[in-house]
């Protein structure tokens, strides 16, 4: 029963709660982006391999599919909160754009490996390094 | 020759057997958010688990008794039923994770769902548990375990910098972006994957299975203090790969995949596929190993007849609950809830558990009535406490740290 409880809180805890203080506010927001920019980097690295020849089986549509799931789910979980004050509010605007373009080049990139295209996955490929500069500059900004 | 090949037989069992869901996963998430900065935590653990696993084989082999025997007899009933209980809880929970981690690894090669795959595990366990050997298990999956090696070779192959390696292990920090409770929760559950009890259970109740006597001792020795340290050297790998490739990326590691992608930069597909088959085979193991010590433990504490190698009519509660542990471990896994924090949660519960499983071994280790002359020396004894200490302030401290750090996430 403990352990059930345990594991069931361990996975509530990636649930959206309140946020109520801009802190909270940009803490959650450093780990949506650290989320989608660990997301972006797994896939280009998995699918950078792909290219070189150097992966095997469906270990990077598996890649790709749960980068994606991951950087969506990290996404659309912080756009459900709500800025607790107008400067917050200024943050998620900034935000939002760069963060649904990442999780959309990320799609792209899924739908070129599913359909097996090596010059459609290149350019999807390309695709990802002004979102994933974007992201990271955005991380740095509200980390630092 | 027959006995140098024993003894390697069972040195590169106690490698792969040493590996488990808990080991790779917890490595491969350190390894990136944290470098190589918990490596002690590995290190701690594989010492801790090889000083209890030579007692728990010592007391099996010379008292001919298993764990669970001795934890009712030290304990008494009531005591022993709360242990029971724990260690049954906690060994459901592991159970579930490796056959979720199995199906992951399923996943990995077929493209296809891991729940698809679930159910067809569960019987493959079944199966193994019901009608394989334990010598053919123990030995079949312990060797392929070894395909984990690649990890080691992959170092080697990657543009490793080991004296960055080196100085992250002996210089421990804690990444600014992290903090310490989140550092302690880590260290907290690769220390829990070390010591996981079932293994402890496991190791002692097939020393009975094959009937140790105290003339198998020096073999016994021998795969405890070869066998796991070379095992904890493969956390280490598995860890140092991580470190080498996906902490420069940033890379948080979520999925069972990514542990895998340093192999494949180092050594291409046929190294990914040695990798892969590593993973099923050691969580395999560990998957049959857990549904074992489960009826080991049941059975133990009950006085039925148990034993891997009874048919079910000679021991068929034994069997009953080795069943009904897989069903059940199936059907929580099969809630779809994510395999890999089912994994970390065990791992830091585990460790929450780990005195309950290892002090009575201690207290039987030095009893002269159950071992005679061969009670613990003074060295072990003062280790074996040091440790049991370290174990008691951790299990301390792992239910706080889950709710702290929301299971680390």
């Amino acid at each position: 029963m403990l352990c059930a409880l345990l594991v069931s809180a361990a996975a509530a805890g990636g649930c959206a709660g309140p946020t109520v203080t801009d802190g909270g506010y940009r803490a959650k927001t450093a780990g949506m982006l650290g989320d989608i920019s660990s997301s972006l980097a797994t896939a280009q690295l998995a699918v950078g391999l792909d290219l070189k020849g150097r992966m095997a089986l469906a270990l990077t549509d598996e890649s790709v599919s749960q980068a994606e799931s991951d950087a969506s789910s990290s996404e659309s979980s912080w756009e459900t909160r709500q800025p607790p004050s107008d400067a917050m509010l200024a943050l998620h605007d900034r935000i939002s754009g760069p963060a649904q373009d990442a999780v959309s080049a990320l799609r792209k990139l899924r739908i070129a490996v599913r359909r097996g295209d090596p010059d459609a996955i290149r350019t999807a490929l390309d695709g990802l390094d002004e979102p994933a500069a974007v992201i990271d500059r955005l991380s740095r900004a509200v980390s630092g | 020759m027959k006995r140098v090949f024993a003894l390697a037989l069972g040195v590169m069992t106690a490698i792969g057997g040493f590996v488990d869901v808990g080991n790779l996963v917890t490595s491969g998430i350190t390894g990136a958010r944290f470098g190589m900065s918990l490596t002690w935590a590995i290190v701690v653990g594989t010492i801790a688990m090889t000083l209890y696993g030579e007692m728990a084989g010592r007391v099996a082999a010379v008292a001919r008794r298993p764990v669970f025997h001795i934890i009712r007899e030290r304990l008494g009933v009531r005591t022993a039923l709360v242990n029971l209980l724990a260690f049954v809880l906690l060994s459901l929970l592991t159970l579930a994770a490796e056959l979720g981690g199995v199906a992951l690894v399923l996943e990995l090669v077929t493209g296809i769902n891991y729940l698809v795959w679930v159910p067809l595990i569960a019987a493959a366990v079944w199966l193994i548990v019901w009608r394989m050997s334990f010598s053919v298990m123990e030995n079949l999956f312990g060797v392929l375990g070894l395909c984990l090696v690649v990890f080691v070779v992959a170092l080697f192959v990657l543009p490793t910098d080991w004296g960055s390696l080196w100085h992250g292990v002996t210089h421990p920090w804690v990444p600014p972006r992290e903090g310490h409770p989140m550092y302690l929760f880590y260290a907290v559950s690769l220390l829990g994957a070390c010591l996981v009890p079932y293994q402890v259970v496991f190791f002692s109740s097939g020393g009975r299975e094959e009937h140790w006597t105290p003339k198998n001792l020096t073999e016994m020795r021998f795969n405890c203090v070869v066998g796991f340290p070379l095992g904890g050297l493969l956390s280490i790998a598995i860890m140092a790969a991580a470190a080498v490739v996906l902490q420069p990326l940033q890379i948080n590691v979520k999925h069972l995949g990514q542990v895998a992608l340093p192999v494949a930069r180092a050594l291409g597909p046929v190294g990914l596929s040695i990798a892969l088959v590593g993973f099923a085979a050691a969580l395999l193991a560990a998957a049959a190993e857990c549904a074992l010590s489960i009826g080991y433990s049941v059975g133990q504490f009950f006085g039925w007849s148990w034993g891997k190698d009874r048919r079910p009519r000679e021991a068929p509660r034994f069997h009953l609950v080795c069943l009904v542990a897989v069903i059940a471990a199936t059907a929580f896994i099969l809630t779809s809830i994510d395999p890999i924090a089912v994994t970390v949660v065990s791992v830091v519960l585990g460790a929450a558990a780990v005195p309950l499983t290892y002090f009575p071994v201690l207290v039987v280790a030095n009893d002269r009535d159950y071992m005679g002359g061969r009670v613990n020396r003074r060295w072990s004894n003062a280790l074996a406490t040091v440790f049991l200490v370290l174990m008691v302030v951790t299990s301390i401290a792992a239910i706080p740290l889950i709710f702290f750090t929301k299971a680390g996430q």
